[in-house]
C-alpha cells in the first residue's frame, strides 16, 4: 500500500497565487494576504486552496485552508485555538466567489492570466 | 471485512491527535443523524456535524490531506492518509451510512407535484457541480424552456439533494456514525506533493 501512497505523492502539483489583499474583510486580528491554488498540470485547481495572512504585520508561516466547493474553511486546531473560526466561515463564500472569478477570467481570456505563478 | 480512508492535512484535529492512537469520533456526536444533517455535511460544511467522512479512495483521501494542510507538506513534514479497517458485524454503537442510498429513500416519486430533486439544465450541468472550479459556467447557464413559456431567466435548478448525491458519488464518500475505535485504524501514511517549478 506505501507503493501507491508513493506513485500519489509523485503526482506534480503546482501552486499559483491571487492576490487577496483589500479585497476581503477579514477579522480584524488578521490581515488576508492571497489565496494559494494548487494545480495539476492539464487538470486544473484542485477544490481546496490556503488563505495567508499576516498578525501585527507579519506574514505567518501558516495559512488558513479552505474549501472552495464548500465555500468553508477547514476547521484546523489553530483556528479554533485562535477564537478565529466564526469570523473565517463568514468570509468564506466571498473568497470562494473571488476565486472563482478569477479563473472564469483566467479561462476566457487566454495569454491573460490573472495569476501569479509560484515555483 | 472493507477498506476505507480518511485524509487527514496537517494541523488539523486527526492530524494532531493520532486516530492510531485513539481512533476517530465525530466533532458534534450529540446531533441527530438525520438525512437533513448528512445532506448538509456533504454538500455545505462538515464544521459541526456527528458524523466522520470517510472514503473508498485512498486517492480522495490524499487530495483532502493536501488541501486541508495549513502549509504545503513535504517529505519531511508530511500530511497523513489513515486506512481504516472496518469488519461485520459492525461494533455496537458505529454505523455506516451510505449517503447516496440515504437520500435516494428520501426523494420524490417522478409524477410528484412538489419541486423535483432533478435539474432542468444542459446535460454538462453536472458537471459544474463535480468541479465549480473549473467548470463553474455549466451552473450559471441559462435555463432553457420550451418555445412560447419562456419565464424570468434563470440557471438550472440545482437541489441540495442533487448537490449531495453527485458530490458523495464524487468523493466515493461514506459516513461514520459513532466512533471508529483504534483497532479499526489499520496504516498511517505520509502523503506530500511533489512540487514543480512552473515554466
Amino acid at each position: 500500500m506505501q507503493s501507491i501512497a508513493d506513485n500519489l505523492n509523485k503526482m506534480p502539483l503546482r501552486i499559483k497565487t491571487l492576490d487577496l489583499a483589500g479585497r476581503v474583510p477579514g477579522p480584524d486580528s488578521i490581515e488576508l494576504l492571497r489565496v494559494e491554488l494548487y494545480y495539476y498540470d492539464e487538470y486544473g485547481p484542485l477544490s481546496g486552496a490556503r488563505v495567508r495572512y499576516a498578525r501585527d504585520g507579519i506574514e505567518q508561516e501558516n495559512g488558513f485552508p479552505i474549501d472552495l466547493h464548500k465555500k468553508a474553511f477547514v476547521a484546523t486546531v489553530p483556528i479554533q485555538e485562535a477564537g478565529l473560526e466564526e469570523e473565517l466561515q463568514k468570509i468564506g463564500p466571498e473568497i470562494a466567489r473571488i476565486v472563482y472569478e478569477d479563473l472564469a477570467k483566467n479561462q476566457h481570456t487566454p495569454g491573460m492570466p490573472s495569476f501569479i505563478n509560484q515555483g | 471485512m472493507a477498506i476505507f480512508y480518511r485524509g487527514a492535512g496537517i494541523n488539523t484535529y486527526w492530524y494532531l491527535n493520532d486516530p492510531m492512537e485513539q481512533g476517530f469520533v465525530a466533532r458534534s456526536p450529540g446531533m441527530a443523524p438525520t438525512i437533513t444533517r448528512q445532506m448538509l455535511h456533504i454538500a455545505r460544511s462538515t464544521v459541526n456535524s456527528p458524523f466522520i467522512s470517510i472514503t473508498r479512495s485512498y486517492a480522495v483521501a490524499w487530495h483532502y490531506a493536501m488541501v486541508s494542510s495549513e502549509r504545503v507538506p513535504t517529505p519531511e513534514d508530511p500530511a497523513y492518509v489513515h486506512e481504516i479497517e472496518i469488519q461485520e458485524p459492525l461494533l455496537t454503537g458505529l454505523h455506516l451510512l451510505d449517503p447516496v442510498k440515504e437520500v435516494a429513500q428520501m426523494l420524490p416519486s417522478p409524477p410528484s407535484s412538489g419541486p423535483p430533486y432533478q435539474h432542468d439544465g444542459l446535460p454538462d450541468f453536472l458537471l459544474g457541480v463535480v468541479d465549480p472550479g473549473r467548470m463553474g459556467d455549466f451552473l450559471i447557464q441559462y435555463a432553457m424552456q420550451p418555445p412560447a413559456s419562456e419565464g424570468t431567466p434563470r440557471s438550472p435548478n440545482l437541489t441540495i439533494e442533487l448537490e449531495t448525491l453527485v458530490r458523495a458519488l464524487r468523493d466515493a464518500e461514506i459516513l461514520a456514525h459513532g466512533n471508529i475505535p483504534v483497532t479499526c485504524v489499520k496504516n498511517r501514511f505520509e502523503v506530500y506533493p511533489e512540487l514543480s517549478l512552473l515554466a
